[in-house]
């Protein structure tokens, strides 16, 4: 399962690459050290490509690499828990589910079931990630698993959450 | 609406302002329901994390491209490194003197300005396909690589061929190839419309700082600070910290 064959590998590599210099740039101004701006900048990418592929793109005024910027600026801030304007204006333009997340990953169970989220059968990592990830509803996974209905769709689901609960679990 | 709707709802990001209301009151009146739905939200939050982990590593390997770390530690290469350090320590010491090109780079350095051509919120649409819209466009955006290609094709018109060279210059400043930029303001020759000849010998300048060739670096600001341009005064300032 590739999370990311939506996007064209090279564009990412571009944008990458291109974009750092600058937010280094940006940040060198600040008392932080270049592993943890890489990190950071690293984050604002995979939140980048989060939004993309949730379509949460098309409503951004700016180009992809301005984009790219403020999300890295705004993490930076964060960090350095420097208020500022841009990086709060960004804040509102989309849902900044990254922010919530934030909390939950630290967490020692959230780390543990993501483990077992790798080892669980492809039709369950997929059906998971199209409800939780994608954020498609039942009716709308229905015709991409291939299942006759949406009960079936619910029950699956269900007996997924078991299998990863178990993985947890038992290793 | 019953629960398990109101929990699709929610992780489908379709919830209405009822809606959410409704869910709200569930979760503060229903603690197995509230239970339920704190799992969900963290098997959610695990599959964010471990596709966060999966990018990471690819992102990684655009590091690699670029930084290529060889991890070779020998006992041979231990003592190596022991002698690097003692020499290195007393070629800090020497250097300790002497003035950070990069923080000096860093007090002088400034993006050069769009003079050539403003770029409009909602201006004439007509002229965003022209390539001089979108030079400067992606110029003013920070996105200085497709500024550069755009700047490419903007030297072939004899009016801006000279400014094109010249901001391409500063993208590639703004992209760190020194070395390349220095090359392209050589081509920056003055014409009837602009002349940038202050402004690239400035800008070389910083790039032969970057790159610490500070002799010819303190022949350009010499220059600089010996004439009437609004460079005169920054040059002999910088002149006076190295």
């Amino acid at each position: 399962l590739n999370f990311v064959e939506s996007i064209d590998q090279s564009l990412i590599e571009q944008l990458y690459t291109t974009c750092k210099p600058q937010f280094f740039n940006m940040a060198k101004h600040y008392a932080i050290d270049n592993a943890t701006l890489t990190d950071i900048y690293q984050d604002a990418m995979v939140a980048f490509i989060e939004q993309w592929q949730n379509k949460k793109l098309q409503n951004i005024q700016s180009s992809h690499s301005t984009y790219l910027l403020a999300i890295a600026k705004y993490m930076l801030y964060k960090k350095l828990k420097i208020a500022n304007k841009e990086a709060s204006i960004v804040a509102q333009q989309t849902t900044t589910v990254w922010d919530e997340y934030d909390v939950y990953e630290k967490e020692e169970a959230v780390i543990k079931m993501s483990k077992a989220f790798a080892k669980l059968g492809e039709q369950c990592k997929k059906l998971l990630h199209l409800f939780y990830y994608e954020q498609k509803k039942l009716d709308d996974i229905v015709p991409l698993m291939q299942y006759e209905n949406k009960d079936v769709a619910k029950s699956q689901k269900y007996k997924c959450i078991q299998h990863l609960k178990n993985f947890v679990k038992h290793g | 609406m019953d629960k398990d709707e109101l929990l699709e709802k929610y992780f489908s990001n379709s919830l209405g302002i009822d809606e959410k209301q409704q869910l709200g009151d569930v979760l503060a009146n229903d603690a197995v329901f509230a239970a339920r739905f704190e799992d969900e939200k963290k098997i959610q939050a695990a599959i964010y994390l471990h596709h966060k982990q999966h990018i990471k590593q690819q992102l990684q390997t655009f590091e690699q491209k670029e930084i290529p770390v060889k991890k070779i530690l020998t006992t041979r290469f231990l003592v190596a490194a022991a002698s690097v350090l003692i020499i290195g320590s007393i070629v800090a010491f020497y250097f300790y003197t002497k003035p950070n090109y990069q923080q000096l780079y860093a007090a002088y350095y400034t993006t050069m300005p769009n003079t050539i051509a403003p770029i409009v919120r909602g201006g004439d649409t007509t002229a965003k396909n022209d390539t001089l819209y979108q030079a400067f466009y992606a110029y003013e955006q920070g996105n200085f690589a497709s500024a550069v290609t755009a700047f490419n094709k903007l030297q072939q018109y004899p009016a801006y061929k000279e400014a094109a060279f010249f901001y391409k210059a500063i993208c590639l400043m703004e992209l760190q190839q020194y070395p390349l930029a220095i090359e392209v303001f050589k081509q920056t020759k003055p014409s009837i419309n602009y002349n940038f000849t202050e402004a690239a010998q400035w800008y070389t300048a910083l790039c032969y700082l970057q790159l610490h060739e500070v002799a010819t670096t303190k022949q350009l600001l010499q220059n600089l600070a010996n004439g009437n341009s609004v460079f005169a005064k920054q040059s002999r300032e910088l002149l006076n910290e190295l």
